[in-house]
């Protein structure tokens, strides 16, 4: 649980959420145009980089960058929204609660 | 090279070392001590179950096969968890509210609670497992031929010709009581199963890490560095553009449904999901997971192409290429990797499916048949363990018949593609349900069914290669002879990829039907009130519906339920917590409508919504929606979106007024202004001629002995002033009674040229005595406008006296010819005079304003003219305007419409 109270601490000081969730959806979306043709075909040539080729580092390179700037996205993100901290519901009797 | 008896040892070690970890996790679990087991490290590693044997083993053969085309398969869900903020977070956040057991339980909660769907779903979930769960029974059976050398040629990787099925039942068999023994231990699926959590994530870290170290192997023992790993590629390989085609895009969108789709990856993310919070770091966790998985496949396909011996099964190149280059233990490594990546899947789809089709086919069935109804405790409780537990049986052994009736037949990427086919299925219905109000049961199983038998008929059962119901010549020719229903090109459409074709098919179709069929349909109440608790989970709290759905129990009838369902002890700690919460002492909650609802959760947690709901239902009376409640909560969100829509329209209107407000008040200002100036030029005006009056009038009433001549002439300048004076004040009054639009004029269709003439006529006289010569040029004929014609004259007049007084020019003369334009009719006065200044265009048809000229030959003129002429002929909806740039002198138009 020490993870989480570290990034809930995180999420208290984030700037604004509003911004992040514009950002987490508009990442996703330039994610899917940067990996669908027409924008990955432009790659698909016999350049090499380093012995690589082209398409494969620039497959590869999206990928990565998308993981990072899911992770600094995530700590923006807020885990619920403010009003459902307090009390969840029905919480007696669910047995969500750890036995 | 390893003994086979080595390698079955390694195995078992292995097998055991599972069971241990997945036996400590459970001990520290039951402990309290969760520790490591509940951090969202544990949890991403639980959702890489995603990579199978078909990641393991099928992704480098599909890498070396079509090249970069196996990246979409893990590209798609990549996309999935970094957009996890708009479907994942309302998947999980709507499990843990409602208590969703499954993902066909999930659907079934959302449309009214519907145990048809439900059934529905859970079939079309074993369907399409099966073949999965026989993929990797084959990859681990075959793994186990190549590495233990028993095949002829170990190399080649091909699977024998005739496998060893014993091997493969007897791993099937172990996975089945690994998933009996650690999967069914309680019936609550969101008590978490937490052994099975440990030992595949266990499993996770295994696979990964054996992928990467043949992939170090190949890069740094076998090749020399990243760098040269290309070079040995076949040209074919990566230089093909038309890889990013249609396929590609159909992959990618396949595999991102299909990581919310699928039953296992629903469970683990969903139903394991201890909190809402791992998922924010499973967004970029798992996809790093997948990058790295990926990262070995592409050296390890094209070092396997280029080193092992021709016509290889490039599925196998993770276990022989260790082999061929004399590394045994790291082959025996990847052989475990494998093993682990097949073996987490098989668990996990097996507790997922074992709990749909206990919840959702065998319950609902024993309810009708009445085969559960002994009031004894627990009963239903061990009836739905024993069914899990002959589920996952039955599960393993569908699997176990569909790789030995398929054979060795296909290779291990199509099989996973055309599973996952079938599994997004579920996607319309599932998505839809989130997002759509409207979406109701009837629109999701219509979608359903009917892309499920899509699905089967362009796909699945041709996948047999006329073996199964399907037969070669129904493939190639259509149903008895019917060429436009050949499975693989309905309607004529050929040229497509299989899959992307029926793809295309099923989920249009399914969309369409789901669309429509809503649309067509009403919800039922209970759909109704789910439809919004679904949708707006993020809103409307849980306690909001207790209201709405209004049954009375006694206590009695819901504790033997429960009883048998939960347990007596656990029956006990529910009644007594809700007591607790509603205020009370002892440990008997007063039935309500909300504790009906907590109650049914609970048992929804075990037996999933459709079947709680049933049970419920017998012991309740008078079940009844409160329609006025209902609408209350469908109506919150619908209402709030109103609220704000009016108050956005509300401060457009006002916005409006207040922009209407300053443009009057500017106008009120520069008409005050205007009025200001009229006023100081009318005193002005008349104060010249009034004292030249007073003054004349003095001198005649002083000087008594004046000269008759003189007191005569005075006179005479008195009145002449006075007439001057009447005349300013009259104009001054008609001016003020046109701008104001007072007193309408009675406009009658006349010919404007007999105006025209008279105008002429009344000022021949002034003109002789000017000597200004009046010509009269061509003129239209038989014009009728809608006029006065004494007011007509007036204009006439006016531009005719004006320019016979200002023409300073030595042979003054004026011009008037008149014509029809189109619609209009125009009068043109034209003179040699000095012309008008350009700078005083304007301000001459303005009040007082006179022109320079003007100005030093008739002091007289009062500058009320031209503006009179000016409204007389915009009260006639026509215009008078000063032409520029005609000749010396200056051009009046004065234009009327065509009556």
């Amino acid at each position: 649980m020490a993870a989480d109270s570290a990034s809930e601490h995180e999420a208290e000081r984030a700037p604004d959420p509003g911004r992040a969730r514009d950002l987490a959806r508009i990442v996703t979306l330039l994610g899917t145009v940067l990996f669908m043709p027409p924008v990955v075909v432009l790659f698909a040539t016999d350049t090499r980089i380093g012995g690589m080729p082209l398409i494969v580092v620039y497959l590869f390179g999206v990928w990565l960058a998308l993981i990072g700037v899911a992770r600094l996205l995530s700590h923006r993100l807020e885990p619920r929204p403010p009003d459902a901290s307090r009390s969840p519901p029905d919480a007696g009797i669910d047995g969500r609660r750890p036995r | 090279m390893l003994s086979a008896d080595f390698v079955l040892f390694i195995a078992l070690v292995y097998v055991a070392v599972l069971f241990t970890v997945a036996f400590l996790g459970d001990r520290r679990a039951r402990g309290g001590r969760l520790g490591l087991l509940q951090s969202p490290l544990v949890y991403t590693l639980s959702i890489s179950i995603y990579c199978t044997s078909w990641t393991f083993y099928g992704a480098v053969g599909s890498a070396a096969r079509s090249g970069l085309e196996f990246l979409t398969i893990y590209i798609g869900p990549t996309l999935v968890f970094v957009g996890w903020w708009m479907i994942l977070r309302k998947l999980v956040r709507i499990g843990h509210t409602h208590g969703i057991t499954s993902i066909a339980d999930m659907i079934s909660s959302r449309y009214g609670k519907s145990a048809t769907l439900a059934a529905v779903v859970t079939l079309i979930a074993v369907i399409t497992t099966t073949p999965y769960i026989a993929l990797q029974l084959k990859a681990v059976t075959t793994s186990f031929d190549v590495i233990d050398s028993v095949s002829p040629d170990p190399l080649s990787g091909l699977p024998r010709a005739m496998p060893d099925y014993t091997l493969g039942f007897w791993i099937a068999f172990g996975m089945a009581v690994f998933a009996i023994l650690f999967g069914t231990r309680t019936i609550d699926a969101k008590e978490r199963h937490h052994g099975v959590v440990a030992a595949i994530a266990l499993e996770a870290i295994i696979k990964l890490v054996a992928l990467l170290a043949v992939g170090a192997l190949v890069v740094f023992g076998i090749l020399d560095g990243p760098g040269g790993i290309f070079t040995f590629a076949p040209p074919a390989m990566l230089q093909t553009p038309d890889v990013f085609g249609p396929r590609w895009v159909t992959l990618t969108f396949l595999a991102a449904a299909a990581i919310v789709c699928l039953p296992r990856e629903f469970h683990v993310m969903v139903v394991e999901n201890f909190d809402e919070r791992h998922l924010r770091t499973a967004s970029w966790m798992f996809p790093l997971y997948l990058f790295l998985i990926t990262l070995s496949v592409l050296p390890i396909a094209i070092a396997g192409l280029a080193f092992l011996p021709k016509g290889s099964n490039p599925d196998m190149f993770v276990l022989t290429l260790p082999m061929w280059s004399g590394h045994d233990h790291l082959a025996l490594l990847a052989f475990l990797g494998g093993f682990s990546s097949a073996t987490s899947m098989v668990i996990v789809a097996c507790i997922a499916l074992s709990t749909m089709l206990s919840n959702h086919i065998v319950v609902p069935a024993a309810l009708r048949l009445g085969l559960i109804d002994l009031p004894a405790d627990g009963e239903i409780r061990r009836f739905l363990l024993a069914s899990r537990r002959v589920g996952i049986c039955l599960i393993l052994l569908l699997g176990f018949l569909y790789y030995r009736l398929s054979g060795s037949g296909n290779d291990l990427a199509s099989i996973g593609l055309i599973a996952f086919a079938g599994v997004v299925q579920v996607l319309p219905s599932l998505v839809g349900g989130l997002f759509w109000r409207r979406a109701n049961a009837a629109g999701a199983l219509a979608g359903l069914v009917g892309g499920s038998l899509l699905w089967a008929y362009t796909l699945f059962l041709p996948s047999f290669a006329g073996g199964f119901v399907v037969s070669p010549r129904v493939i190639a020719e259509g149903p008895f002879g019917f060429g436009l229903l050949r499975p693989h090109a309905l309607l004529g459409i050929t040229g497509v990829d299989p899959l992307v074709h029926s793809l295309c098919w099923s989920l249009a179709i399914n969309t369409l039907l789901f669309v429509f069929v809503s649309l067509a349909r009403e919800q039922r109440p209970l759909e109704r009130l789910q439809s919004t608790l679904f949708v707006d989970v993020f809103r409307t709290s849980a306690e909001a519906t207790s209201g709405v759905l209004r049954r009375q129990a006694t206590v009695q009838d819901l504790r033997l339920l429960a009883v048998r369902i939960l347990g007596a002890d656990a029956t006990r700690e529910t009644f007594r917590d809700a007591a607790r919460a509603q205020g009370l002492r002892g440990d008997v909650p007063v039935v309500d409508g909300a504790f009906i609802t907590q109650l049914e959760r609970r048992l929804a947690g075990s037996v999933g919504a459709a079947s709680a709901h049933a049970l419920i239902s017998q012991a309740v009376s008078g079940e009844t929606i409160s329609q006025d409640e209902l609408m209350r909560i469908a109506d919150e969100t619908q209402r709030m979106r109103e609220h704000s829509r009016q108050l956005e329209e509300k401060s457009r209107e006002l916005e409006a007024a207040a922009s209407q407000l300053s443009e009057a008040n500017q106008r009120l200002t520069r008409l005050d202004a205007e009025k200001d100036d009229f006023l100081s030029q009318v005193s002005h005006e008349v104060r010249t001629p009034m004292t030249s009056i007073r003054s004349f009038a003095e001198i005649l009433l002083d000087e008594r002995d004046l000269a008759a001549d003189h007191a005569a002439r005075y006179l005479r300048i008195i009145h002449d002033e006075s007439v001057r004076l009447t005349r300013l004040l009259e104009s001054t009054l008609d001016l003020s009674v046109l701008e104001r639009g007072e007193a309408p004029w009675q406009t009658t269709p006349i010919d404007p040229e007999i105006a025209l003439d008279s105008s002429i006529r009344t000022c021949s006289g002034l003109a002789a005595s000017m000597g200004v010569r009046v010509i009269c040029g061509e003129r239209a004929a038989g014009v009728r406008v809608l006029a006065n014609s004494d007011r007509l004259a007036q204009v006439f007049i006016n531009l005719i006296a004006n320019a016979v007084k200002y023409n300073t020019s030595d042979a003054p003369q004026l011009v008037i010819t008149s014509r029809v334009r189109e619609t209009r009719y125009e009068v043109l006065f034209e003179d040699n005079g000095p012309g008008i200044r350009p700078d005083e265009r304007e301000r001459i048809f303005a009040k007082f304003a006179r022109g320079t000229a003007e100005a030093r030959r008739d002091p007289a003129g009062a500058g009320l003219g031209l503006p009179i002429s000016g409204q007389i002929m915009r009260r006639f909806g026509g215009s008078l305007t000063l032409l520029a740039d005609r000749g010396p002198g200056a051009c009046f138009c004065v234009a009327l419409a065509r009556a």
